[in-house]
């Protein structure tokens, strides 16, 4: 059996040799040997096989062997229904959630179960951002927000990042767009912010001007959304009104 | 419903970098405007230089102006030829684009500077152009001020978008060109 090991699988009927292929699995497992090799060619040799070996109801839990699986994804996919695959091998190791979002990612860029494989505690779609953005750059933030993602591209503007600010004013609501813009205020982070937005955006900001208002924390970051907006009196007087108010400011 | 005055963004990084669009109702009449200017200065300047002509035309217009839509709009273009140059930018405002419109009760009137085209909206809200150039309102140059006419209309367009001098008019249909307009 040493020789599956390394790959080499002629003369083996998978499905029905399928309990002798996992003990030979889970003892290398054990072992610390390596188990990709075997992963590899069964799942060229019969993918269902496969899929019932890495992905069955009596898949191993074991992490090598779903970090295997995720190089053959390409011939697994074909077997099972890709949003299953992936949260079965979330489920067997949760141990490797990074590598099974960012494979699900980048195989399914476009998918809203792709984005959200995610623990129940996170916020919304920020850990699977967190991993497309490392792969993607700024693009990912306009995949987030034409995906719905709001919170979670909202939060990152709120960290400083322009692109997300930007993806936001292309694609997001006045609400959210304020949002982010008090975060960046509150933060402190620097650049003609509000400028910035109107150049994207367009013209009529004064939505996206009250909803920071009524989000901002700070007296200071207040002051400095009137200053940056070149406001009227009367701006002002709605600006500085509108903070720390409970209902959002009304459809304009 | 209000009448929608808009101007096409860029292509660019900054698309609506300088613009500016407001409506403010007096008496009678309604000043309308939309514009742009020294977009080439990068957003913060133009941003700033934006708010400057966007405050003139918002201030009050004298008495005299408030009904009578001619002379309203000779208000508005001298409220911003008052706008100190320093402030519209680098080029001191010689990259204005304005389109500017009054309406009442007995009728309404469009004038604009630095404007290559105007579109509306058919039935089937398809763009298309609302005059052909030459025509008395494109082409005017920003500090041509004895070439500045108005176009007198029973009514304004229900929309009416503007294409600023090199910039071409983007989108087929309404909801494109709205879009392209920065209206939300």
């Amino acid at each position: 059996m040493q020789r599956w090991l390394t790959g080499d699988l002629s003369g083996v009927d998978p499905r029905s040799e399928l309990g002798l292929l996992r003990d030979v699995l889970g003892r290398a497992c054990r072992e610390g040997q390596p188990v990709a090799p075997l992963v590899h060619a069964l799942a060229v040799l019969d993918p269902v096989a496969c899929a019932d070996l890495v992905a069955g109801p009596r898949a191993l839990s074991e992490p090598s062997v779903i970090r295997a699986a995720l190089g053959v994804a390409e011939h697994l996919e074909p077997i099972l229904p890709a949003s299953s695959l992936y949260r079965r091998f979330l489920t067997l190791a949760p141990s490797e959630r990074a590598l099974v979002q960012r494979a699900a990612l980048l195989r399914h860029p476009e998918a809203v179960w792709a984005w959200t494989l995610r623990p129940g505690e996170r916020p919304q779609g920020a850990s699977a951002l967190e991993l497309a953005l490392s792969d993607e750059g700024e693009t990912a933030y306009g995949k987030a927000v034409a995906l719905g993602l709001f919170e979670a591209v909202a939060h990152r503007a709120g960290a400083g990042e322009q692109g997300a600010l930007r993806a936001l004013a292309d694609g997001g609501e006045p609400s959210v767009l304020g949002a982010a813009l008090a975060g960046w205020l509150d933060a402190g982070h620097p650049g003609p912010v509000v400028a910035w937005i109107a150049a994207w955006w367009g013209p009529q900001i004064e939505p996206i001007l009250l909803e920071a208002a009524r989000l901002i924390q700070s007296d200071s970051s207040l002051q400095r959304l009137i200053v940056e907006s070149h406001a009227t009196e009367a701006l002002q007087r709605s600006l500085t009104a509108q903070r720390g108010s409970d209902s959002p400011p009304s459809a304009r | 419903m209000s009448p929608v005055i808009a101007m096409f963004g860029s292509s660019g990084p900054w698309p609506f970098a300088g613009h500016f669009r407001g409506s403010v109702q007096w008496a009678e009449l309604t000043l309308h405007w939309s514009g742009q200017l020294a977009a080439s200065d990068g957003p913060e300047r133009a941003f700033a230089a934006a708010q400057a002509v966007h405050r003139a035309l918002a201030a009050d217009p004298p008495s005299a102006a408030l009904f009578d839509r001619p002379r309203l709009l000779s208000h508005a273009f001298a409220a911003v030829d008052a706008v100190p140059n320093e402030r519209l930018g680098s080029r001191a405002g010689e990259d204005l684009s304005l389109l500017l419109a009054v309406s009442g009760s007995q009728g309404a009137s469009v004038a604009a500077v630095g404007v290559h085209n105007l579109y509306v909206a058919d039935a089937r809200e398809e763009l298309h152009r609302w005059v052909r150039a030459p025509h008395p309102l494109l082409g005017v140059p920003v500090r041509a001020a004895a070439d500045r006419g108005a176009l007198s209309v029973e009514r304004l367009p229900p929309v009416l978008l503007a294409a600023a001098q090199g910039e071409p008019g983007r989108g087929r249909t309404l909801s494109e060109g709205l879009l392209a307009c920065g209206v939300r």
